[in-house]
């Protein structure tokens, strides 16, 4: 039973690892969407200081075939790309709950 | 019938002026609320600091920072500036005329009049956009924003303008809109680190962030040019403005974008009555 139990805790980390592994094409989206939101955040106004070099160094990592590397790099863009997004749009709804009452 | 008619358009026409009159009245009330909860903020945050003394920023507040202040200003470390920049405005362009010709009383003593709304192109002119549009006008090229002669120009032109009072209109229902977007630009949260103007400049103004306490934003704009000791140097209200959005982590707009221009003119109505003190010394 605790042979069984041991086999399908590795075989169930073996496809979860082969699930998350990412392929060069797979980084290059993930670049392309970070860029697109963050282009649309600076259109906006919001965009981060921090999130341009995220994206430069995922396409530098990824151009020395360091894939997961460049995934994670390409991944933390997208999210802050995203964040800088909904900051906006926070902005848009709540600005005036900062004015003094 | 005819007449009928004609009695219609010109009743027609009456009511939109009245309207129009009413709108301006509106927003004219809009801004005077603003500006009294502005100042009400910090009156009840800093009570006993007199009103005329928030030109003077942190140090108005701070009372080991005034003192470190007030010995620097005993020799002023912009003097140097201003005479180069009486020096530059005094010297005329390739074609013979000169900065003066450019503003009214010979751009001596108007800088309580900056920013301002132009109607005609329906944006906020700052003085130094002025300035450089009073070049261009004349055939020479645009200074730079940051700092060197354009902001030794502009704080030669602050200096003959001393303890005069701001003075900023709102003329339009379209300077009212450039107003509101400085006011949003003033209150929305910006960069990885979250944060607005307001949160540093009224909510932590007077608090330790990190070594630094951030001055309270009324009267901010008063002082600038400033020459800023972390900078060793002059420069101007816009290139501090970066340096706000760069510290916290947000992509700053270019020197006299837009953005800036519309945050200036908010920010120096809400400090309208206060005397021009520019140039000064800052940390």
């Amino acid at each position: 039973m605790k042979l069984l139990l041991t086999l399908s805790i590795y075989l169930s980390s073996a496809l979860v690892g082969t699930a998350t592994a990412a392929t060069d094409q797979d980084v290059r989206e993930t670049i392309r969407q970070a860029t697109t939101t963050l282009a649309a955040a600076e259109a906006a106004g919001f965009a981060w200081t921090t999130t341009e070099d995220l994206i430069t160094q995922a396409e530098k990592a990824l151009g020395e075939k360091r894939v997961e590397e460049a995934a994670n790099l390409a991944e933390r863009a997208l999210k802050q790309a995203q964040n800088s997004v909904a900051q906006s749009e926070n902005a848009q709804a709540r600005w005036q709950d900062m004015k003094p009452k | 019938m005819k007449k009928i008619l004609q009695s219609v358009m010109v009743l027609a026409a009456l009511s939109g002026v009245l309207v129009g009159c009413g709108a301006k009245e509106n927003f004219q009330q809009s801004v005077q609320t603003d500006t009294e909860k502005f100042r009400e903020y910090f009156a009840k945050r800093f009570a006993g600091v007199e009103f005329a003394d928030y030109g003077n920023g942190v140090y108005a507040i701070d009372p080991d920072s005034r003192e470190q202040w007030l010995e620097i200003e005993e020799f002023p470390p912009y003097e140097l500036n201003i005479d180069r920049g009486k020096e530059l405005f005094e010297t005329p362009f390739a074609n013979g005329k000169t900065y003066g010709e450019c503003f009214p009383n010979g751009g001596i003593g108007i800088r309580q009049n900056y920013p301002q709304f132009d109607t005609r192109t329906d944006e906020v002119i700052t003085l130094e956009l002025a300035i450089n549009r009073c070049r261009t006008a004349n055939g020479e090229s645009e200074l730079g924003y940051q700092s060197g002669d354009l902001v030794d120009i502009s704080a030669y032109m602050a200096f003959t303008s001393r303890d005069k009072l701001f003075a900023i209109e709102v003329p339009s229902n379209n300077a009212y809109k450039a107003y509101l977007k400085g006011q949003k630009l003033f209150y929305s949260k910006h960069g990885q680190l979250n944060l607005a103007c307001a949160d540093c400049h009224m909510r932590a103004s007077g608090q330790k962030l990190r070594a630094d306490i951030p001055g309270p934003a009324l009267g901010q704009a008063t002082g600038f040019p400033v020459y800023r000791s972390k900078w060793e140097g002059m420069g101007s209200l816009h290139y501090r403005y970066a340096g706000c959005m760069r510290d916290i982590r947000a992509k700053p707009f270019a020197l006299q974008s837009e953005q800036y221009r519309n945050l200036e003119y908010f920010q120096t109505i809400m400090g309208n009555g206060l005397a021009v003190n520019g140039p000064s010394a800052r940390k």
